[in-house]
């Protein structure tokens, strides 16, 4: 069985965002780049699939700069067989993005393609819903838990206080969210190893944009908090606030 | 009729609270664009609730009641929505920006070879189109986009557009759609009730969060009990999930629930970047930290700095006073 995981690198989320010259995009100097959290989970799965059953082939593939090679590296050593790197210096929507994997992934013939619920740099959610609808595959979304099983997955998700459990035959594509699992630690011997695994290069095949960025601004910093006062004395102060200030309660 | 139309959520025979913001906001932008607003109504069994839509303002209301979708998952929805805008030949589909609206918006965008403008917090309406901003980077950026090619799918951040009741007397169509096969390989097989039913944290007016100044998890009935005074729901730092004392499904910031809530309360809780961007577009903040250096007091419209044990049960007591 083949296993695709798709990974992006995304600011450190420490990162102080600041906006570049041409007011569109951030200034991405000094940023440290990382793989995205969720991605970071979405390869743990597949691990753990691979771990514990035979013949299972796993792939990362990210698009974006050459330097993404880092978290291509990070997924190999955490237990992914090979990568893919679709070079892209440009910045483009959520639909092209996922024709570019589209393009790039179809001659894999997954049985599984895996995704983070979000990127956490457009905090979009988008990419893995169009990419199965590309692949004509279908898509279980947000799944918090996630076993395989004979060619079928079974994921749970946590809905307003409701626990739904989701079942699917493979292909299908499965986008993870923060459930129980955590990522593993890469050890060295692994980061050592993972340089010696295969990483192919491809050029993307990108289409027409279908939303625009005009604009990319801070946020208004907040003007007129206050500390109402110290100790359980300030709450009657605080609440009389809520109340007619703001209007809150 | 081109127009914008409003994607609704529904449970079990009720609507999710943003479907009434997402309807309402979409009336709002038609009269803007000079076009009208249709709501969607999808779902088995929902006929009858369909007309409670009207309140919102909107005059048309498309209704695709089919037993079929009785406990579906996701993909029928798209392929009926799919069929809806081909029918009315919509330039603009709104959703709710929850969980599976996100989903679902990108499956059915996905369909006309779009990707859907996700979790807006503001729509601008010039010359008759329509940009959007929208948080990104959690919250420590703000873009604004647009579409450029029609139909245009955006989805809404719940609790950020207000839902207007205004009364009009709404026109109910109902149609019939076809779904593939296909539509419904994925089955859910169980869905597991809570013994308490809570709003989910995106969606709750009023958030109570803790975090490590809680100093164990014995101690977030304080908590709890400060949220449901004030008619909300918990919330949780990181630093509390990770030690266990809290479910990972509490916790907001970056790598949990992004939350716009009107009110959230953040009890001994730093207000690490990455907290801070899960809830900083919330209309008011609250915080009682013990260290007046707290960065959390920045972003904060009212600050106690004290000891949460002492403040959060005179909190409780001014709360009860309200109902
Ligand atoms: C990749 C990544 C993703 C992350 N994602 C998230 C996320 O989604 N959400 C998130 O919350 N964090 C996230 N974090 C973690 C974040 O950096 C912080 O570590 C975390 O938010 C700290 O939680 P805290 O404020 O509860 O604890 P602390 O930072 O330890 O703060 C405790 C606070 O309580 C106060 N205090 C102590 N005792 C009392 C008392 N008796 N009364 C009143 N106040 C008291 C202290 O003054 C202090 O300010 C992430 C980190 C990384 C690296
Ligand atoms: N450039 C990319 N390369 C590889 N995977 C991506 C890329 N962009 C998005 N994804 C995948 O799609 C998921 C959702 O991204 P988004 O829709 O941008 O929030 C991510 O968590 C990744 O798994």
């Amino acid at each position: 069985m083949k296993i695709i995981v798709c990974v992006k690198q995304v600011p450190d989320t420490a990162t102080k965002i600041k906006v570049g010259t041409d007011a569109k995009t951030i200034d991405s100097s000094g940023i440290e780049y990382v793989i995205s959290p969720y991605d970071e989970l979405a390869v743990e799965h597949a691990v753990q699939i691979k771990e514990n059953n035979d013949d299972i082939e796993i792939v990362a593939v990210t698009m974006g700069t050459t330097d993404s090679d880092k978290i291509l590296r990070h997924a190999l050593a955490m237990g992914a067989d090979r990568g893919i790197l679709i070079e892209s210096d440009v910045n483009c929507d959520s639909f092209c993005t996922a024709q570019a994997l589209a393009n790039a992934i179809k001659e894999e013939n997954a049985d599984l393609v895996l995704c983070g619920v979000k990127a956490v740099d457009d905090d979009c959610s988008q990419v893995g819903g169009i990419l199965a609808t590309l692949l004509d595959m279908p898509f279980i979304w947000s799944a918090a838990e996630l076993d395989y099983e004979e060619n079928k997955v079974t994921a749970q998700n946590e809905l307003a206080g409701e626990t739904y459990t989701i079942e699917c035959e493979l292909p299908c594509l499965v986008s993870i969210q923060k459930g129980s699992i955590e990522a593993r630690i890469n050890s060295l011997i692994s980061i050592r190893k993972a340089r010696k695994k295969e990483v192919q290069n491809v050029s993307p095949t990108l289409s027409d944009a279908v939303i625009q960025t005009e604009k990319l601004e801070l946020p208004a910093a907040k003007v007129g908090g206050r500390i109402v006062g110290e100790g359980p004395e300030a709450v009657t102060e605080l609440f009389k606030l809520l109340r007619e200030e703001s209007k809150v309660l | 009729m081109s127009g914008i139309l409003a994607i609704t959520e529904v449970k079990e025979s009720s609507f999710r609270k943003a479907s009434f913001e997402v309807v309402s906001e979409a009336v709002r932008c038609a009269q803007k664009l000079g076009t009208e607003a249709t709501a969607v109504v999808i779902g088995s069994n929902v006929e009858s609730i369909a007309n409670d839509l009207g309140k919102y303002g909107v005059k048309n209301i498309v209704v695709v009641d089919d037993s079929k979708l009785e406990n579906a998952y996701t993909q029928p929805l798209a392929e009926a929505i799919e069929q809806i805008i081909k029918a009315k030949g919509s330039d603009y589909i709104f959703f709710p920006a929850t969980l599976q609206g996100k989903a679902l918006s990108a499956i059915t965008a996905a369909r006309f070879q779009r990707a859907a403008v996700s979790d807006c917090t503001e729509t601008l309406c010039d010359n008759g189109e329509l940009s959007l901003k929208r948080p990104v980077y959690a919250g420590k950026a703000i873009e604004t986009v647009k579409p450029v090619q029609k139909p245009a799918f955006v989805s809404l951040r719940p609790n950020v557009f207000p839902a207007e009741e205004t009364t009009v007397e709404a026109q109910v169509e109902k149609m019939d759609v076809t779904f593939s096969e296909k539509a419904f390989q994925i089955k859910i097989v169980n869905v597991e009730k809570a013994e308490e039913q809570k709003l989910d944290l995106t969606e709750a007016s009023v958030i109570v969060s803790g975090g490590r100044g809680m100093k164990g998890p014995e101690h977030f009935h304080l908590i709890e009990e400060l949220a449901s005074t004030l008619g909300g729901v918990n919330g949780a730092s990181r630093a509390v999930v990770d030690a266990g004392w809290r479910p990972h499904k509490e916790q907001v910031g970056q790598t949990g629930k992004t939350v716009s809530p009107q009110l959230y309360v953040a009890c001994g809780i730093s207000g690490a970047i990455q907290h801070l961007a899960g809830m900083r577009t919330s209309k008011v903040i609250v915080a009682i930290n013990k260290d007046k250096e707290a960065p959390i007091f920045q972003v904060a419209d009212y600050g106690i700095v004290g000891d949460v044990f002492e403040v959060l049960p005179v909190m409780i007591e001014e709360g009860k006073k309200l109902n």
